[in-house]
């Protein structure tokens, strides 16, 4: 496995693969963070993820790559509790996360570090690097992002 | 274009037709085509020869040319031949294609259905792609979940409740109790909605269509041709279809943006509004996708969905009767074979074959079919179509 960091995984390990490819900012040393990279228009400045050759909102094609914010917070949320897709264990929960990138934006995740029943609706998050799923078609693991609640300073 | 018209409608009880003990006898897809397309024609009066072009909906259930397998025993053969998958609007696909073809002046007479047989497939039958894929499988949303999230959502902005999500199920359970070709056919008390297992908070178990095997077939005429055929055929008066839209994967998460946009569209075809429609086969998939729709349909304002449940708008006496059928929810969701099907009803209620579940007096019936997931928060594809007598 590869080395990992406050914020999880440094780097992808042997025997895994990236969720996609382009669309996480690994951090250079434990004590940085990592990001996501994002699409931004040129011309109108909308920003897209996972991050698009276009622009989804006035179809320009001048885009450039941008990483994202680290934190947000819960726009709406789900348990899943039954087996669907096998590779990940149920219970998970499943987010819609806002960044004050781009207001507009709404990001699909894993919420990682997070009983079920103490997710709510405006909790703020940070995102992290983690295994997302056992690839069964590739035979190895998929690392991507997820979003953990923002543990409060004592 | 010219006026379409269906002509003949039929389709199998939806059930699992795997042969095991408490199911229906083991039949495969081209059984279960064969069976709806005989009821079709035979409603249609018309002998298979004539028919010119045959439409299939069918996923990776059915592999691969399932309108041959099918047409082959029903004596049809030497015209143009078609395959459509379109994941849950598959054979709604098929159908507006050939309802274009009718429209446009290729063809007069043809006949399209649709086919499924999940009762065989693993994880009960849900289709899962391969990992890399799709972006929002491989991070494990789910279609379930993607309702959840939308109905989420709608509970907090809009005070929607648990309880009016249920309503849906109820509602549409009670339905199908009047419907022989329904999975299932019990009611069902909102407390055994809600306390059934959770699935995906806070859609339970019993606000989930089942997985099921079924087909149903419809024949659609040119108006001439439809009037040396029927005494009353019914009148297609638009049919659109809608890919999922990037710009309304964005803002917010409470509508489906794509539907209220294709919704705008098929009103303005068809020259009708919300208020003419006597009945409405919803894809009914999940609890919320109903609810929401009584939203993105027009039939209610923003937000108020949830008091357009408990107040029995959208049941037999309210303002439009929508999923007379039991909807997915109880009549089943085989996936090919429901775009049609949803046709299949509203041509039953429009000619009044209907019995129990007649809705009186209907002139008016819209289908609206989801397939799939498209960019981030919309669908793959709506598909909606208006008919009238």
């Amino acid at each position: 496995m590869a080395k990992e960091g406050p914020y999880g995984r440094l780097g992808l390990g042997e025997g895994e693969i990236p969720l996609r490819d382009g669309i996480l900012g690994f951090p250079s040393s434990p004590k940085e963070k990592p990001h996501l990279i994002a699409s931004k228009c040129k011309s109108c400045g909308d920003i897209s993820f996972p991050p698009k050759i276009f622009c989804g909102k006035c179809e320009g094609q001048d885009v450039e790559m941008i990483p994202l914010s680290s934190k947000g917070k819960i726009y709406s949320y789900t348990v899943v509790r039954q087996m669907a897709i096998p590779g990940i264990e149920v219970p998970y929960v499943l987010a819609i996360v806002k960044v004050p990138d781009d207001p507009e934006l709404l990001i699909a995740t894993q919420i990682a570090d997070c009983e079920p029943e103490d997710i709510s609706i405006g909790m703020e998050v940070e995102m992290i690097i983690d295994k997302v799923r056992s690839g069964l078609t590739s035979g190895k693991d998929v690392i991507g992002y997820k979003f953990r609640p923002v543990k409060k300073q004592t | 274009m010219r006026e379409v018209s269906v002509i003949g409608a039929g389709m199998v009880k939806f059930g699992k037709y795997d042969g095991k003990p408490d199911h229906l006898a083991y039949k495969n897809h081209e059984e279960l085509g064969v069976e709806a397309c005989k009821v079709a024609l035979k409603h249609a009066g018309v002998n298979h020869r004539k028919i010119e072009a045959a439409y299939a909906g069918q996923t990776a259930t059915a592999q691969i040319q399932l309108c041959q397998r099918v047409t082959v025993t029903l004596g049809i053969s030497g015209i143009p031949m078609y395959n459509h998958e379109n994941a849950c609007a598959t054979s709604f696909a098929a159908f507006r294609q050939a309802y274009l073809d009718v429209a446009n002046g290729v063809h007069d007479l043809v006949l399209v259905f649709g086919a499924e047989k999940m009762s065989m497939g693993r994880s009960g039958g849900a289709i899962v792609l391969p990992e890399g894929a799709m972006f929002l499988q491989d991070i494990g949303l789910i279609m379930p979940a993607f309702f959840a999230l939308l109905g989420k959502r709608h509970m907090e902005e809009y005070g929607t409740t648990r309880e009016q999500f249920a309503m849906v199920s109820v509602k549409n359970h009670k339905h199908s109790t009047m419907n022989p070709y329904a999975q299932y056919q019990q009611e069902l008390t909102l407390e055994e909605v809600l306390n059934s297992r959770m699935v995906c908070d806070p859609i339970t178990l019993l606000q989930c269509c089942p997985t099921g095997d079924g087909a149903a077939a419809v024949v659609l005429a040119s108006a001439a041709v439809a009037r040396q055929y029927a005494a009353k055929p019914v009148r297609v008066l638009g049919c659109t279809v809608h890919g999922g839209e990037y710009k309304a994967s964005k803002g917010n998460f409470t509508s489906i943006v794509s539907c209220v946009n294709a919704a705008k569209e098929l009103y303005e075809i068809a020259g009708t509004a919300p208020e003419d429609v006597d009945l409405c086969e919803q894809h009914d998939c999940f609890t919320p996708h109903e609810l929401v729709t009584y939203e993105d349909l027009g039939f209610c304002g923003k937000g108020e969905g949830g008091r357009f449940v408990e107040e029995g708008l959208s049941g037999f006496g309210g303002k439009c009767v929508f999923n007379p059928s039991g909807g997915l929810q109880s009549k089943g969701h085989p996936i090919a074979a429901t775009g049609v099907a949803q046709i299949v009803e509203l041509i039953w209620q429009l000619r009044g074959e209907c019995g129990a579940r007649q809705v009186e007096g209907a002139k008016v019936g819209l289908a609206h079919n989801g397939g799939g997931i498209g960019p981030e928060f919309e669908p793959g594809l709506i598909s909606l179509a208006m008919v009238a007598v």
